[in-house]
């Protein structure tokens, strides 16, 4: 066998025409190359006999004019987890500084507890302030007022063990009535500042169930619109298959016509 | 007058929809079957096809022109079967399904045709396929090229990156192992040398 290389040439029909003729007086002289074409030869015919399946085709590129919705469905998701953690951490916030949290449809709303419906004390009277403040404001107010409240309670203190130690050395009869009223003063302050805790225990209690509630009717409200929003999404896939196999229908046709 | 390749490719660069359809519907037969003989699998070949003109038209703009447009789409169509190759890890399948390659060659008979005749066409198509998926795939690819879309062996060479010399090689090493297959077969003798006057092309 010689050179397959200029064999597959002359078999394909790529020789030029001077080396084709130069070709073919070798093949007059040698057998094998001639063999070896005839049954190359062969093979490509029976090579033309393999047809692929006819296949359905009619291909065609569409612009994308609507890539909405496919984003829409994701969409959903990082804003859902961002108001999950923020009513969460504000849970948490509301467990320590007595806050009302709201968070539905029109947004995250912040109310302060402590200046509503607390005990009638008379430092919470003269504070009393309307409900709906920002967060800062409402702790400075409440530390000015604890801190009042503290010295106030100190001064009366003070005052009620001096009399007191005097009362004992040195009873006096103005003083009884005045060590009284001092005493009882106190007594209904601390009445006051216990009823005022347990109000408030209370009162935190009552808020946290309704933001739980609070929290569970808005998930359900985005649930709801979540898979309001999937329906309509498979809807417009559906659409645009519709559209497609038309498409693709109409196109063989006009094959078919051809 | 139909347009050529080349300003269909310049109208489609040009934003031109309908031109770059025109262009899918001239060559997705063509593809269809360069995927399907290196593949073996009917609805992979299809999808190999459609991935191949949603390629070439987001690459549009980094067709310079420097080879043939077909070319082009040639190169993408073999990437996307050596990428389907090395997925399945595995050999193309044997054969056509049963029934298929029959209906493709009655359409595709000469009209003095006898029904032995298409019948053991259609079972030498059938040998061929079985021994086709036998060989390596460059043997496949560089036989498929030559025989099915008559490209030369320079432009076989270009489109494989590999130098001339090797797609000879490939291409006689592909007969040569075809050529015993089918005679193990028993469908050499269909083709007698006596017959061998209507010797065509694809």
């Amino acid at each position: 066998m010689c050179n397959h290389e200029r064999l597959l040439d002359y078999l394909y029909d790529e020789l030029p025409a001077a080396d084709r003729a130069a070709f073919e007086r070798h093949l007059q002289e040698c057998p094998p190359c001639r063999t070896e074409l005839a049954e190359l030869g062969g093979t490509r015919l029976a090579l033309a006999s393999w047809a692929p399946p006819d296949s359905e085709l009619g291909f065609r590129i569409v612009r994308n004019e609507a890539p909405a919705p496919k984003q829409a469905r994701w969409a959903f998701r990082p804003a859902w987890g961002l108001a999950a953690a923020a009513v969460l951490v504000l849970a948490a916030a509301a467990a320590i500084s007595n806050l009302e949290v709201r968070y539905d449809s029109t947004g995250l709303a912040v109310r302060t507890g402590w200046g509503r419906g607390a005990a009638p004390s008379s430092i919470a009277e003269r504070d009393a302030q309307p409900a709906a403040v920002p967060v800062a404001v409402s702790s400075e107010d409440w530390t000015e007022r604890l801190k009042l409240l503290d010295a106030r309670l100190q001064q009366i203190e003070q005052r009620s063990n001096e009399r007191g130690v005097r009362a004992a050395t040195l009873p006096e009869p103005d003083d009884p009535p005045a060590r009284m009223s001092d005493a009882d003063l106190l007594k209904a302050v601390r009445k006051i500042i216990a009823e005022s805790e347990a109000k408030q225990q209370r009162e935190l209690a009552l808020r946290v169930t309704q933001m739980v509630r609070d929290f569970d009717a808005t998930r359900a409200g985005d649930l709801a619109r979540i898979e309001q929003g999937l329906r309509q999404i498979q809807g417009l896939t559906d659409a645009e298959l519709v559209r497609h196999r038309d498409d693709i229908y109409r196109l063989w046709r006009i094959t078919q016509q051809r | 007058m139909a347009s050529t390749d080349e300003e269909l490719v310049a109208r489609s660069m040009g934003g031109d929809l309908d031109s770059f359809n025109q262009l899918v519907l001239r060559w997705e037969r063509p593809i269809y079957a360069l995927a399907y003989r290196v593949i073996g699998r009917e609805e992979d070949a299809r999808d190999v096809a459609q991935e191949t003109f949603l390629r070439a038209f987001r690459a549009l703009a980094g067709f310079k022109g420097q080879a043939k447009f077909s070319s082009w789409l040639y190169r993408i169509t073999l990437n996307l079967c050596r990428d389907w190759i090395r997925r399945e890890r595995r050999a193309p399948v044997a054969q056509a399904p049963d029934g298929v390659d029959l209906i493709e060659l009655a359409s595709a008979a000469e009209p003095s045709e006898s029904v032995e005749d298409l019948v053991s066409r259609r079972e030498l198509g059938r040998a061929v396929a079985k021994a086709m998926a036998t060989l390596p795939e460059e043997q496949r690819t560089a036989i498929v090229l030559k025989e099915y879309h008559g490209l030369t062996f320079q432009e076989i060479a270009d489109l494989l990156d590999c130098p001339l010399s090797t797609v000879k090689t490939r291409l006689y090493q592909g007969l040569s192992v075809l050529r015993k297959q089918l005679e193990l077969a028993g469908v050499e003798s269909i083709y007698a040398p006596s017959a061998r006057k209507d010797r065509g092309n694809v």
